[in-house]
């Protein structure tokens, strides 16, 4: 059993609900690796008694996440631990049609929640997570037109027919081989 | 103390007590930043406001729109989405804009008028292929594209070392990969690649990493002038001389007199010439 001295950390949703999750886990977000490494190893302890834990370790307050966004988060972050850390030069630019199975169960939630996981990801610095989040909403724009498009995401068109009409105008570039 | 919100996930589980913990004093455990430690009031941001797409700031827009011009028929897709609204418009332009070919003259024909002039700004990488360009045409690129980072001419018509050199040196800040072909064997009125038409731009392009000279008519002394007096050329890692029929051995191994010239160097390519034999001995030699 690996959890038992395994290094916990607590998360302070933007609510004041508490999260205590493994180090490992929290790590997969750049913004709070860093901010641990700043801490420093040895501070964190390793202790692992629920009772007592409260008073030693830590919290770290995360003013922009509320309490279901993050407990995604860590469902995320918990599923994909043990993933290899993508580096910038293979970071993978495949198309979305490489989400696997579970990545896309993941991504089933409501619009609201999605781009609050994009909003999230993003603060947190947790890069698989916004290209998965990122990808999935380029899916629902892939193949549309302009009128379901904005039916999709509920945007008003703010054209006017003549601007709208030199957009495509403008376009025409584009389309030619 | 606030109320604790237990995880029903694997790793909590783990958590019973199996061992009596080795305690650490408090006030080692409590040295962390005090920031961190400080709970914001939580009043900072309003729950009440529904996140939709178009609260998203415009860089995660973009990161969305940038997966989809990724896609084979992306640019189609883009196109569409442009047409949404105007925030969506603004952005995609930028992306569509970003990468330009044109294989054809009539795809140019369309851009030339107007176009290029309106976003030209937002070009990052260019690539022609048989365009004829005039005078108009050439004033135009080097008043718009100044952000590029490739630029690629392949056995284009109308070229002249001014222009080149103009169009290099608003570039040259940020210019990475240079391209040119000349004529060869098939597309014959396209301009000659010669030395006369390259030097001049090249004082402007040490910037550069990728620099490919294709069915060109450059000499030994192009080669020597690069090695020893046009710049120095602190990134360039790519030499690529294919089909230039001109070039002979004694030319390159010009290039490897002056290594400090090339200090990135690392991959050259020539191409085999029944006139001019190059010894590949002779360059394992030249590469120690």
């Amino acid at each position: 059993m690996a959890g038992a001295d395994q290094k916990m950390i607590r998360l302070t949703s933007s609510e004041g609900t508490e999260f205590l999750v493994e180090r490992a886990v929290v790590e997969k977000s750049v913004l709070l690796k860093n901010m641990l490494e700043d801490v420093g190893e040895s501070d964190l302890g390793t202790i692992a008694n629920l009772t007592l834990l409260f008073f030693f370790i830590p919290a770290i307050p995360l003013a922009n996440v509320t309490g279901p966004i993050l407990t995604k988060v860590i469902e995320y972050c918990t599923h994909h631990r043990d993933d290899p850390v993508v580096t910038q030069e293979d970071d993978g630019r495949k198309s979305s049609a490489d989400i696997d199975d579970w990545d896309k169960e993941f991504c089933k939630v409501d619009q609201g929640t999605l781009f609050e996981l994009i909003l999230a990801a993003n603060y947190l610095d947790i890069k698989p997570l916004l290209d998965l989040t990122c990808k999935t909403v380029a899916n629902m724009i892939r193949g549309k037109t302009p009128e379901e498009i904005r039916k999709t995401f509920n945007i008003e068109n703010d054209f006017t027919p003549e601007e709208e009409a030199q957009v495509k105008k403008e376009n025409e570039w584009c389309e030619e081989r | 103390m606030k109320p604790v919100m237990t995880l029903t996930t694997e790793n909590l589980l783990n958590l019973e007590p199996l061992h009596t913990p080795t305690l650490t004093p408090p006030n080692s455990t409590t040295s962390i930043a005090s920031d961190l430690l400080t709970p914001k009031s939580d009043t900072s941001t309003n729950y009440n406001i529904p996140i939709t797409i178009s609260t998203l700031p415009n860089e995660l827009l973009v990161a969305i729109f940038s997966f989809i011009h990724d896609d084979v028929r992306g640019t189609q897709y883009l196109i569409a989405a442009s047409q949404v609204c105007r925030l969506w418009h603004s952005n995609i332009l930028a992306i569509l804009w970003s990468r330009v070919e044109i294989k054809r003259q009539n795809k140019w024909d369309l851009i030339r008028k107007g176009l290029i002039t309106k976003y030209g700004h937002f070009v990052g990488e260019i690539s022609f292929y048989s365009v004829l360009f005039d005078a108009q045409d050439k004033r135009q690129l080097i008043d718009k594209c100044q952000n590029l980072k490739g630029l690629s001419l392949v056995k284009c018509r109308g070229l002249d070392e001014k222009f080149l050199e103009e169009w290099t040196k608003v570039n040259s800040m940020t210019l990475r990969t240079f391209t040119i072909w000349g004529p060869g064997v098939y597309e014959s009125l396209a301009t000659d690649v010669t030395n006369y038409l390259l030097l001049p731009m090249l004082k402007h392009a040490n910037r550069l990493e990728e620099l490919h000279i294709v069915c060109s008519a450059i000499t030994d002394e192009f080669l020597s002038d690069i090695a020893f007096h046009t710049t120095t050329w602190p990134h360039l890692a790519l030499l690529d001389l294919t089909e230039c029929g001109k070039i002979t051995a004694s030319g390159v191994a010009e290039l490897f007199t002056c290594p400090q010239q090339f200090p990135k160097l690392s991959r050259l390519q020539l191409q085999y010439n029944e006139d001019n034999y190059l010894d590949v001995d002779f360059f394992e030699f030249l590469a120690v």
